[in-house]
């Protein structure tokens, strides 16, 4: 798994893998706090003694981490030196091609509406290489190329030989990897070497959205996990899976929907959320961050609308606001104050795994008279418990719902949510449910399609227990060492892997032509001060020595000489006194 | 010589006042080159206007043309420049992060990266608040207001009862209250700037929002025709300098941009949000670096919220703001209170302090020591006082 967050959509299907006798043994790529992620891991590690977390090998900073960085500009020269071992620039080229695969692949005519996806996948790379791509990736033909170069290049990275021992420690019977398909993954590195080591791989697709708006699945597993039938197309069409290699087993990470029932009555539940407990009222779903930057003015006016309508049912309608976990903080600005009968539940900031969390969503839903939301999966969720779905097609979302391809999923001819066009024809549309001859009906279709395509009665989880545990049973397929041709061509990728690491800074390339010029006069530099410092060290003290031998010996000498004259002068006094009386 | 480009109004109007205060030191003319056919004839005070026509006009065309083109080129090779000294830079810093080389030698490198960034600063353009203060003055829009009126009455505004001019992006209810206020005293209130695809405009509004759009000229002439304007827009706010409106500036979001350059002005803050703290944040607070910084970050990063999210003003602050604007239009803008002063004073104080450090504050903050002559709404600046 990418993070421990990844363990809330296989959490039920983890359990029964583990009560049925496996050992599940879950690897992280990367920790992660944000949601309280790693609570989720150690919750689960302490349910059974057949479950065991532990981290991945550690990896050195990639292209992505470098490129996420917020200070690219503090890279110290002996980083760099450490950072250019050979398995860090073969890291570099592998994250770089899988973010040029990426981003390539959004220039496709299925996304041609997908300009924020397409930006996104954009922002991780260094500029050199989307200047040309925005030009070289538009006709189809060329396109067509530059993946099957790309797809040359990653065949000819080496794996990394601390996954190799890893997987080899552990000898898995059946490698599952989710997500896989983040922007420039890591994970890709898994299936390459359970490929090398004749381990079985399989990708589990983890949500609705991961094959559309994501990156693409660059190295094929033996298997992939999917939902439905959708996902087994987009699967097929958009990654080139093979249809023999698709298990389709229904949504497992709903299956707790269909199970579960109210925690507490409906006055409960309004008096803790603070709506009026006489009213119905309307569950507004806040979506993530790259749908929804920015809900609070649009909810706002989303409430406006229902209470400036002049159906007293509607005008008289609660409202209960639910902030997308991830994208909570910007609910502080909403002013509750300005509107009666409507609330923020849970509060904004509370951990998703605190105690009741679960519970609290799904009273939200289940006593909700529907559901609103402009592109999330509570959407789906309420599906399940029959509630009316609506959103509002809006040209400040137009990049999270006309803009992603799971949207269409939701509300097409086979979706479940009412879209409207605007706010008017929205209310006309909730005005239309509250009739007490609309009664609420699930939509079963949807579901049967979407949700849980071998029955409504058959919960996901145990068929995708099972898949997993056939996988598991099959035979090892026959490790694939690289070929003549891929060991050939490694000397030429090294070079590529050399400047990917280089370029991984994303500096205009001039700044490359001068880097080395210009180490070389530092280091020049550098030996003036280093002779200055040998010099000072070791030179200077013997010459200072000398300096006071000598001065030393010409005094001593002198000062000899002198007392030598002295002494001389005085014998010749005194001689000449001698002689005085003499001639006296 | 100056050609305006009425499609950008305000930036116009900023490059007719520089001419005009050039000319004035040379004691010379302003030679206003072909501009837009609809736009209102231009007069300035003590500068006179000379048209160029014939052969001569093509001849200074020309020139206009070409000194454009050089002063394009020259703020093209400053912003290269300075890219150049910021990578440049960058490697000073990547070598003097090495801790193999001597001490010595990396505190000399460390002192020329030092050096260079310097260089690479952009040329920050301060908006000039001095001069725009005396706009009504120097820049006499000849006829706009007939004008106005012939092109309001053709875009089905009715002026016959004072206008008064709207634009926000606030939610419906509040528009509303504030609309219907104005309404009540007997005002037409004209809607223009953006607005949201799903709003429903009230009853006995005139929209020109669509209008706007196809001719940025409507919204001078529909300033110039009004009483005043209530806007959250900047650009609105600057626009009535010229066509001196008096102006009421709502949801501001920090307190230099929006400040009001002449008298007539009045501008109210919106509610910030600490959103790590989970507190409204008090007004002094808006005076810090830490606020620019993230001011700085978001226009950097394109995002509209940082660490801090707004909440917009209410119904009531915005009706308490229409009615102050009105009692000063009543009174000749005489009745600025003490606590209006000092809170001016504060922005000036704060604007000296923060112009070392943030550069929004050097583009916006005070000019020479001059903020300008408008103020706070008087139930903000007694709750600071």
């Amino acid at each position: 798994m990418l993070h421990p967050g990844f363990i809330r959509y296989y959490e039920e299907a983890i359990h029964t893998l583990a009560a049925s006798g496996h050992q599940v043994n879950l690897a992280f790529e990367i920790s992660r706090d944000k949601l309280g992620e790693d609570v989720t891991a150690q919750r689960i590690a302490a349910s059974s003694p057949n479950i065991h977390c532990e981290p991945a090998p550690q990896r050195t900073e990639s292209v992505r981490d470098f490129l996420a960085r917020s200070d690219r500009a503090a890279v110290r020269v002996a980083d760099e030196q450490r950072a250019r071992s050979r398995q860090d620039a073969w890291e570099s080229l592998a994250t770089t091609v899988r973010l040029l695969e990426d981003y390539v692949r959004f220039f496709d005519a299925e996304f041609r509406d997908a300009g924020t996806l397409r930006r996104r996948a954009e922002k991780r790379l260094p500029g050199v290489y989307t200047d040309v791509l925005e030009v070289a990736a538009r006709p189809a033909l060329s396109r067509r190329a530059i993946r099957g170069l790309l797809q040359g290049v990653e065949t000819a990275i080496p794996t990394l030989p601390a996954i190799d021992a890893f997987l080899r420690e552990r000898s898995p019977d059946l490698l599952l990897v989710t997500p896989l398909i983040e922007l420039g993954s890591q994970q890709v590195d898994y299936v390459k070497s359970a490929r090398k080591l004749g381990i079985r791989s399989a990708l589990c697709v983890a949500s609705w959205d991961n094959l559309t708006s994501k990156g693409l699945i660059r190295v094929l597993p033996d298997h992939v996990i999917v939902w439905n039938e959708a996902q087994a197309a987009e699967a097929r069409t958009l990654h080139g899976v093979p249809a023999d290699r698709i298990t389709v087993t229904g949504a497992q990470t709903f299956d707790r929907w269909f199970a579960m029932r109210p925690s507490r009555s409906r006055e409960e539940f309004c008096r803790r959320v603070g709506l009026d407990p006489d009213r119905p009222y309307l569950l507004y779903t806040g979506s993530s961050v790259f749908i929804a930057p920015e809900e609070v003015p649009f909810a706002e006016r989303w409430l406006l609308a229902l209470r400036a309508s002049a159906d007293a049912r509607l005008t008289q309608l609660g409202a209960l606001f639910r902030p997308h976990p991830a994208n909570s903080r910007q609910w502080h600005t909403f002013d509750l104050a300005s509107f009666p009968n409507a609330a923020i539940w849970p509060p904004i900031g509370t951990d998703p795994n605190s105690a009741g969390f679960k519970e609290d969503f799904f009273d939200s839903v289940y006593y909700s008279e529907g559901v609103v939301g402009i592109n999330t999966s509570a959407q789906i969720e309420a599906s399940i418990l029959g509630r009316p779905v609506f959103t509002v097609r809006s040209a400040e979302f137009a990049h999270g719902q006309e803009g992603t391809l799971h949207f269409r999923h939701l509300v097409d001819e086979r979706g479940v949510v009412r879209a409207a066009t605007s706010l008017s024809e929205h209310v006309r549309q909730v005005a239309s449910t509250l009739d007490p001859s609309a009664a609420a009906t699930r939509n079963d279709d949807f579901l049967k399609w979407f949700v849980r395509p071998h029955g409504l009665d058959r919960p996901a989880t145990p068929i995708f227990a099972d898949a997993v545990e056939r996988l598991s049973r099959q035979p090892r397929p026959i490790a694939r060492r690289d070929s003549l041709w891929t060991r050939t061509t490694r000397p030429g990728a090294f070079l590529l892997a050399r400047a990917a690491l280089a370029l991984a800074e994303g500096r205009p390339l001039w700044v490359y032509v001068v880097r080395q010029p210009m180490t070389t006069a530092m280091r020049a530099a550098a030996l003036r001060y280093e002779a200055k410092d040998l010099w000072n060290e070791n030179a200077r003290p013997v010459i200072k020595r000398s300096r006071r031998a000598i001065w030393r010996a010409w005094y001593e000498s002198s000062q000899q000489l002198s007392r030598r004259w002295q002494r001389s002068k005085k014998r010749l006094l005194r001689l000449a006194r001698g002689v005085r009386p003499s001639i006296r | 010589m100056v050609r305006p480009d009425w499609s950008d109004p305000v930036r116009s109007g900023i490059d007719l006042l520089t001419a005009a205060e050039r000319a004035r030191s040379i004691s010379g003319a302003i030679c206003v080159l072909d501009g837009m056919r609809e736009a209102p004839p231009l007069a300035f005070a003590d500068v006179p206007v000379v048209r160029a026509e014939g052969s001569r006009g093509a001849w200074l065309s020309a020139r206009w043309n070409v000194t454009s083109a050089a002063r394009e080129t020259r703020a093209w090779w400053r912003d290269r420049a300075g890219s150049f000294a910021r990578e440049l830079h960058r490697e000073w810093r990547r070598n003097a992060g090495d801790d193999r080389l001597p001490f010595e030698l990396r505190q000399r490198l460390r002192a020329i990266a030092d050096a260079s960034i310097v260089r690479a600063r952009p040329d920050i353009d301060r908006f000039p608040r001095r001069l725009l203060r005396d706009a009504p003055t120097v820049l006499q829009l000849t006829d706009v207001a007939a004008q106005a009126r012939v092109v309001l009455t053709a875009h089905g505004v009715p002026v016959d009862a004072p206008l008064v001019t709207f634009e926000s992006r606030t939610r419906a209810d509040i528009a509303s209250a504030a609309i219907d206020a104005l309404r009540r005293d007997g005002y037409t209130v004209a809607w223009i700037g953006d607005r949201w695809d799903d709003w429903d405009a009230p009853q006995g509004l005139v929209d020109l929002t669509e209008a706007v759009e196809r001719s940025p000229l409507l919204q001078m002439f529909a300033l110039a025709a009004s009483a005043f304007v209530v806007c959250e827009s900047v650009d609105l706010q600057q626009l009535a300098y010229f066509t001196n409106t008096p102006s009421l500036l709502i949801n501001a979001k920090e307190p230099f941009m929006p400040y009001p350059v002449t008298a007539k002005g009045l501008y109210v803050l919106a509610t910030a949000i600490d959103l790590e703290r989970v507190q409204p944040i008090h007004i002094e607070q808006m005076f810090t670096e830490p606020y620019f910084r993230d001011i700085r970050k978001r226009e950097a990063r394109g995002r509209r919220r940082g660490s801090f999210g707004y909440r917009d003003n209410t119904a009531d602050e915005v009706v308490k703001g229409i009615e102050e604007l009105r009692a000063g239009v009543a009174s000749n803008w005489t009745d600025e209170s003490e606590s209006q002063r000092q809170f001016r004073a504060r922005v000036v104080e704060a604007g000296a302090a923060l112009a070392a450090v943030s550069p929004h504050v050097v583009e916006w903050g005070p000019d020479a020591g001059f903020i300008g002559d408008g103020r706070l709404v008087r139930f903000q600046a007694d709750r600071l006082s």
